[in-house]
């Protein structure tokens, strides 16, 4: 039974998509588990450890919008929840942009302090092993499963439009070069060089930074009814904007705003939509001045061909 | 082959590394163990260590006393190599120098429990291997 609102295709690359995010969370927290066991005094350990556990934010809330927008409207949401999806990208957006200030405020602490990062040894087979090796076995493994998942992942957001999706196979993405940050860190306090570890989670801090503070504007953008905008570039505009304009227009002023996955279309520029005076104050009297737009339902030519609405009710359920 | 090559490559740095970012093992080998003694008297467990470590690296072990803060700077100097003297693993030193494995447990007068440890000064992992290697071959290791 494919989901009200989306087309076959769309229906089973959401059906993946589900799928994939929870084999995600289901990893994650396997890793964050085994990571915790041999994390010990490194910074560099905890804040990988930190940093796997934030990306438990994004599939959580995947898949805490896919549940919540699927509900009709009703009379406290009269618009129904699509903005699940945009509220959700945006607390993704932030968990992102969170890993990347913390470890580059976590790298700066331990230069300046000159802090010599201390790794002892631990008990393997009657000898004493250096939980270095370990920290760098337990790396390897978490690196592996977030780079397979981000990349299937990151083939199926566009097909649904999903900026959660988009931002959880980033967060993977960045999974990966922090791990590959971490080893080499240990690498480098194995060769005596203290610094080596802090500034590659440093550097990598700085990279995810970079693709947190990106995704945020995205999401920013779309509370605040902005335009659509593309999934890998918040500032510019998607193509889907111009290709509606001209299939909508018609001499008309089109507006268009996203909600998640979906597209909201209005016909009809600001000042077409703000009602009299009059008629405002009709129905609020003094307080007129807060209704700034009326809507109304689609025009004739956008309409016909639909199914009449008394067939509507059964569809979907 | 290629396999073995790399084995080999593995195998021989884990014997090479980790390394002294200041040099401690260098340092203290064929030379003077310097520790720093918290306590009135070092106890057997503690000295076990000790000798035991100034062993395995061909050096005379060196106690100093003094005051404890006193000993702790010079610690994290590299004047003194190691402190000993009943230490708790929750000492609050912990926050300025690398911890050993544990060395017994420590019976408190309220009756609670602490692994026994040593201290050495931060980043110094070689040095760490080696005072863990000590701490099991003296058998006093829990």
């Amino acid at each position: 039974m494919i989901r009200p609102g989306l087309s076959e295709a769309a229906d089973a690359a959401l059906e993946r998509a589900r799928r994939l995010e929870w084999w995600t969370l289901g990893w994650l927290v396997s890793i964050v588990a085994v990571m915790g066991l041999v994390m010990g005094s490194s910074e560099a350990m905890q804040a990988a450890w930190v940093e796997d556990l934030l990306s438990l934010a994004p599939p959580a809330l995947f898949l805490l919008a896919l549940h919540v927008e699927r509900r009709g409207p009703s009379r406290m949401y009269p618009f129904g929840h699509y903005r699940t999806g945009s509220m959700c990208f945006l607390v993704a957006a932030v968990a992102l942009t969170a890993m990347g200030a913390y470890l580059v405020y976590d790298a700066s602490v331990v230069l300046i302090r000159r802090e010599h990062p201390t790794i002892g040894t631990f008990s393997l087979l009657g000898q004493q092993v250096w939980l270095g090796w370990a920290m760098i076995a337990a790396l390897v493994y978490s690196v592996i499963p977030p780079v397979i998942l981000g990349y299937k992942k990151r083939k199926l957001a566009p097909q649904i439009a999903d900026q959660v999706l988009y931002t959880d196979a980033e967060m993977n993405a960045a999974d990966w070069k922090t791990g590959l940050a971490g080893m080499a860190g240990i690498v480098g306090i194995a060769m005596g060089w203290w610094w080596a570890d802090a500034a590659a989670a440093g550097l990598i801090g700085l990279d995810i930074l970079r693709d947190g503070l990106r995704s945020m504007r995205g999401a920013v953008a779309e509370l605040l009814d902005g335009a659509p905008r593309k999934l890998e570039d918040p500032g510019k505009l998607h193509p889907d904007v111009e290709r509606i304009e001209q299939s909508f227009g018609k001499g008309r002023e089109v507006r268009v705003r996203e909600t998640g996955r979906y597209l909201h279309v209005e016909i009809g520029s600001a000042e077409r939509t703000r009602p009299s005076e009059a008629a405002a104050r009709a129905a609020l009297g003094d307080r007129f001045w807060r209704i700034v737009s009326v809507t109304g339902p689609a025009p004739e030519d956008i309409l016909e061909g639909r199914v009449p609405p008394a067939e509507e009710g059964k569809a979907g359920d | 082959m290629r396999y073995l090559l790399l084995s080999a490559v593995l195998a021989l740095s884990a014997c090479v590394l980790p390394k002294d970012p200041e040099r401690t093992t260098e340092r203290v080998s064929g030379r003077e163990l310097v520790v720093g003694v918290l306590a009135d008297e070092l106890s057997d467990p503690d000295r076990r260590v000790i000798d035991a470590l100034a062993q395995r690296l061909g050096a005379r072990p060196a106690p100093r006393t003094g005051p404890a803060h006193l000993l702790l700077a010079l610690l994290e100097e590299g004047e003194v190599h190691l402190l000993a003297g009943d230490i708790p693993a929750d000492t609050p030193l912990a926050a300025k120098a690398g911890l050993s494995n544990a060395v017994g447990r420590l019976h408190r007068p309220d009756g609670s429990e602490e692994d026994r440890v040593l201290l050495i000064r931060q980043g110094e992992n070689r040095f760490l291997g080696e005072l863990n290697r000590a701490i099991d071959a003296s058998g006093a290791g829990s």
